[in-house]
C-alpha cells in the first residue's frame, strides 16, 4: 500500500515540506493522525513549528530513519549521547528550546530525551551563579529568601534513586 | 510569542531533572523564583531523614520546617532511626513510598515505642490510598497478638502497595495470607479457581522479604494445608541481623515456608559475610549437625512422624533419593549451602527437584557424592502436570515460556560451581565438570590430577571466566590422607581405562609418579585445553590440599605457556599461591607481558633463589603497571 508514500507538511510560516511516510511516522502525533484519518492528500499544518526548526527535526528523523531501537534507544538515562547527536545539539539556546517544544508537540520521544539531556548537561556541576550566567537569568530572590532556600536544604535530604 | 518557554513545561522539567543529581537540583532551586518553583518538586520528591549523629547526610532538625513546608511535594520518605512525631502526621494522601527502619534497638531502649508505632500506623493509614512501596524494619518488642493485629489491620488498607518489605515484625504467615487476600491476591488456597489463576499471572513484581519472623506458631489449618501457597515470593533470604531479642525461625518452619513458595528462584541462608565469626559460632553451638537436615525435611514435606524417624532414614542413607515426592521448584536456580551441614541424601533430594540450576556453592569440607551424581544424571523430561492441584500458579518467565523442554541434566545449565571448601574432590568429578558443563562461567575446586588427560574428552566449558584449580600429575588418591575406599575406587577406574600413553601411571602407591617424558606430554595436553578457554579472566592455580609429593603445573615457557597466547584479550589476574611456588624466570614473565596486555596482577610467590632476578622481574612488572603481590606469609 502506501509504505513509500509521501506526506506534505506546512510549517508556521506556510513553508511546505515533503517527507517520506516512514519519516513522518517517527512522530507519534503524525503517525496517529495518519492512521486515523488516512492520507487525504492535503498538507498537514503544523502551526507550532517554524520552518527552520522543522528542517532540524526532519534532519534528526532522517538520520535515525533505520534505527531499529528508535523508541527505546534513550531509555537508559545514564547512556552516553552518541557523536552525531552531540553535534546535532550544538545549537544556540533559543533553537534548543524550540526543538524541545517541537519534539514535545510532535511527540518524538527520543528527540525529547536527547534535547533534555543536553539541557541537563548545561546545568550539571554548576553553582547557582553559574547556572544564572548560562541561562541568562536574573536572581529575583530577596536576600532573606535566598538565605532560607540555602538553609532549608543543604546536607539534610538526599535524593534516593 | 504566547507559547510557553520550554523550561516552563512540567513534563520537560521532569525529563531534565531525571539527569540531574541531588546536588544539581539543589543549585537549581537557588537560581531564581521560577527555577525554584520548577525544580522543587524534583528536589523534594524523596527525602531521607536520619539523626544528626550519623555521618554526612545528616538531617538538621531545624529543617523540620522545610519538610513541613514542602510536604505536598514529598512522595517518598525514608526514616532511619528517627521518628519525627511533630510532623510525621502532616503527610496526608501524598506519600507513595515509606521506609521506616531502625539500625539499633533505639525504640526498645528508650521506651518511646508505643507512641511511635501508633504514629507510623497513623501515617500509613492516612496515606493508604497513595502508598505504593512500604518497608518497615522496626522492632516490636511486645509481640502481643493485639499489636500484630493493629499492624495488619492498618496494612490491609493499603491496597496499592506493590512492594512490601517487613523485617523483624512479629507476624505469622496466617496474617500474610490475610493481607494478600485483602489486596485482591488470591493465594491459591482451597477454592483455587480460574480467578486465582488469572490474578497470579501479574504477580512477578511483588516481593516479600521476611526476616526473623517467629513464624513457628503456624495456625493449625496451615500446617498441613499443602494447597496454601505463596506464589508471589520469588526469593528468600534467611538472615539474622544484630537484634538483641533475636527470634529465629526454626529450620523446620523455614522449610515449610520454602515449600510453599512455588515460584521460588533463590534461597540464601546467612548472607552477611561480615558476620562470618558469628556464623561459625552459631554453626557449632546452636546449629549443630542436623538442623539443616531438619530444615530440608520440612522443605521436602516428607516428614509425617516427627524428627526421630526422619533421622533414622537419613542416617541409614536408605538411598531414597529416588523416592522424592512432594514439592519441586522448576525456577530455583541458586543454592548456596554456606556452612550448613546437610546430609548427602537430603541435598541430593533437593537437587532432584530442581530443573534449572545455575549456581551451586558448597563449602562443606566433605564432598557430597550423591549431589555430584545428581548433577550429571540423565533425567526424565520436566512434567509440568506433575501437580494437577495447582498447575498454573507457576509464574512463567519468558526464558521458560520460550522453550517448552527444560534441560534434562542439571549440569547443562550450571554457571557457577564452587567446591572450594571441599578438602578432596576426586579428579574424576572435576574432569566431568569441565567436560560436561557447557555454560560454566566460574568453577572453583581443589587439586585435580591430570595424569590421564590424554584419554579424556575435550573440555566444553569454553566460556569459563574464573577457573580455580590446582593441577598436578600425581594421583591424589594415592596419598595417605585419603581413605582406602577412595583409593580402591580410583584404582578400579584407572585399571579399566586402556593405556595410550607410553608409560601409564600405575595404580600402586610407589609408581604413581609418571616419568619425566610423560609429564611433558601431559603438560602440553593440559596447556592445549587451557588455551581453548578464550574468555578466561582469572586463573587461579592453587590448592590447599595438595599431596606433598605432587608437582603443581608450572607456568613456564617450554612447558606449554606459549600455547596460551589466546588469553591475551581477557586474562586479568593470574594467581598461584599455595602451597607451591612457581619458578618462573625473566623470559616467562617477559612473554606474559608481551602476550597478555590485559593482565593487571600476578599474585603469588616466585621461587627464585636469586634476589637479582626477583628484583628484575618486579621492575619489569611495575613498568607495565602489573601488580606483583605475595598474598600469604610463607
Amino acid at each position: 500500500m502506501s509504505a513509500h508514500s509521501q506526506i506534505l507538511l506546512t510549517s508556521s510560516e506556510g513553508t511546505e515540506f515533503i517527507i517520506d511516510r516512514d519519516i513522518a511516522d517517527k512522530s507519534m502525533l503524525l503517525k496517529c493522525m495518519l492512521e486515523d484519518i488516512g492520507e487525504i492528500g492535503q498538507a498537514v499544518p503544523l502551526p507550532n513549528v517554524s520552518g527552520p526548526i522543522l528542517t532540524k527535526v526532519i534532519e534528526y528523523c532522517t538520520h535515525h530513519r533505520d534505527d531499529p531501537n528508535f523508541l527505546s534507544a534513550n531509555d537508559d538515562v545514564a547512556a552516553e549521547i552518541d557523536e552525531w547527536d552531540l553535534e546535532y545539539c550544538k545549537v544556540d539556546q533559543g533553537t534548543l528550546y524550540e526543538l524541545i517544544l517541537a519534539a514535545n508537540y510532535l511527540d518524538i520521544k527520543p528527540l525529547m530525551d536527547l534535547t533534555c539531556k543536553t539541557v541537563a548537561n548545561m546545568i550539571k556541576a554548576k553553582s547557582p551563579e553559574e547556572i544564572r550566567k548560562t541561562f541568562n537569568i536574573t536572581n529575583d530572590f530577596t536576600p532573606e529568601e535566598e538565605d532560607q532556600v540555602r538553609r532549608e536544604n543543604g546536607k539534610g535530604s538526599r535524593r534516593l534513586s | 510569542m504566547s507559547r510557553p518557554h520550554a523550561l516552563e513545561l512540567p513534563e520537560i522539567l521532569s525529563l531534565i531533572s531525571q539527569h540531574l543529581t541531588h546536588k544539581d537540583l539543589y543549585a537549581c532551586v537557588q537560581v531564581s523564583r521560577s527555577f525554584h518553583l520548577a525544580f522543587s518538586p524534583h528536589l523534594w520528591s524523596t527525602v531521607l531523614v536520619q539523626p544528626p549523629r550519623y555521618p554526612k547526610r545528616c538531617f538538621q532538625f531545624s529543617s523540620q520546617q522545610a519538610i513541613t513546608r514542602y510536604k505536598h511535594l514529598i512522595q517518598g520518605l525514608h526514616l532511619l532511626d528517627v521518628f519525627p512525631h511533630n510532623y510525621l502526621t502532616a503527610f496526608e494522601y501524598t506519600l507513595q513510598e515509606l521506609h521506616v527502619s531502625t539500625l539499633h534497638n533505639v525504640l526498645y531502649d528508650t521506651g518511646v515505642f508505643k507512641g511511635t508505632l501508633r504514629q507510623i500506623l497513623k501515617t500509613i493509614s492516612m496515606n493508604a490510598n497513595s502508598l505504593r512501596y512500604l518497608k518497615l524494619t522496626v522492632i516490636i518488642p511486645d509481640q502481643s497478638v493485639d499489636k500484630n493485629k493493629e499492624v495488619w489491620e492498618t496494612l490491609t488498607h493499603c491496597r496499592d502497595v506493590k512492594t512490601l518489605e517487613i523485617a523483624s515484625l512479629s507476624l505469622s504467615l496466617h496474617e500474610v495470607r490475610h493481607f494478600w487476600e485483602i489486596c485482591g491476591i488470591d493465594y491459591g488456597g482451597g477454592n483455587g479457581t480460574e480467578h486465582s489463576l488469572h490474578s497470579t499471572a501479574s504477580l512477578p513484581q511483588r516481593s516479600v522479604a521476611l526476616k526473623n519472623c517467629p513464624m513457628d506458631e503456624w495456625p493449625d489449618d496451615l500446617c498441613d494445608d499443602e494447597s496454601f501457597t505463596l506464589p508471589f515470593i520469588t526469593s528468600l533470604r534467611f538472615t539474622s541481623q544484630g537484634l538483641r531479642n533475636r527470634v529465629r525461625m526454626s529450620s523446620y518452619t523455614q522449610g515449610r515456608l520454602m515449600r510453599r513458595c512455588i515460584n521460588l528462584r533463590s534461597v540464601q541462608w546467612f548472607s552477611g559475610d561480615e558476620r562470618a565469626n558469628v556464623l561459625r559460632a552459631e554453626r557449632w553451638n546452636h546449629q549443630g549437625k542436623g538442623t539443616a537436615d531438619w530444615f530440608f525435611a520440612g522443605l521436602l514435606g516428607d516428614i509425617s512422624e516427627g524428627p526421630e524417624r526422619y533421622w533414622k532414614a537419613v542416617e541409614n542413607m536408605e538411598g531414597d533419593v529416588d523416592s522424592a515426592t512432594g514439592a519441586w521448584w522448576p525456577y530455583l536456580d541458586t543454592i548456596d549451602f554456606a556452612f550448613k551441614p546437610i546430609s548427602d541424601v537430603t541435598c541430593a533430594r533437593l537437587l532432584r527437584r530442581l530443573y534449572r540450576l545455575e549456581t551451586l556453592r558448597w563449602k562443606n569440607p566433605l564432598l557430597n557424592r550423591l549431589s555430584m551424581e545428581e548433577l550429571f544424571r540423565e533425567r526424565a523430561p520436566f512434567q509440568s502436570t506433575q501437580d494437577p492441584a495447582r498447575p498454573s500458579l507457576l509464574l512463567s518467565p519468558p526464558r521458560l515460556a520460550a522453550t517448552t523442554s527444560l534441560p534434562q541434566r542439571l549440569c547443562t545449565t550450571l554457571k557457577n560451581l564452587d567446591l572450594s571448601g571441599c578438602h578432596h574432590v576426586p579428579s574424576d568429578d572435576i574432569h566431568r565438570v569441565l567436560e560436561s558443563c557447557p555454560v560454566l562461567e566460574e568453577f572453583r575446586a581443589e587439586v585435580v590430577n591430570m595424569s590421564n588427560i590424554l584419554r579424556r574428552p575435550e573440555w566444553v566449558c569454553r566460556g569459563i571466566r574464573i577457573l580455580s584449580i590446582g593441577i598436578t600429575f600425581v594421583d591424589p588418591s594415592s596419598s595417605a590422607a585419603v581413605t582406602a575406599a577412595t583409593a580402591a575406587a580410583a584404582a578400579a577406574s584407572s585399571t579399566t581405562t586402556t593405556s595410550t600413553t607410553p608409560d601409564p601411571p600405575s595404580t600402586s602407591a610407589t609408581a604413581t609418579i609418571p616419568t619425566t617424558a610423560t609429564i611433558k606430554e601431559l603438560e602440553w595436553a593440559v596447556f592445549t585445553r587451557l588455551s581453548q578457554l578464550y574468555r578466561i579472566k582469572s586463573f587461579v592455580l592453587a590448592a590447599w590440599h595438595v599431596p606433598t609429593d605432587a608437582q603443581i603445573l608450572q607456568m613456564k615457557l617450554g612447558y606449554g605457556l606459549e600455547l596460551l597466547s589466546g588469553w591475551g584479550g581477557s586474562i586479568e589476574t593470574l594467581l598461584f599461591s599455595y602451597p607451591k611456588a612457581q619458578n618462573m624466570v625473566m623470559d616467562d614473565i617477559q612473554w606474559i607481558l608481551d602476550h597478555w596486555p590485559t593482565l593487571k596482577a600476578i599474585i603469588g610467590r616466585l621461587l627464585n633463589a636469586d634476589e637479582d632476578i626477583d628484583k628484575e622481574i618486579k621492575k619489569a612488572l611495575t613498568n607495565r603497571g602489573v601488580k606483583l603481590e605475595y598474598p600469604y606469609v610463607v
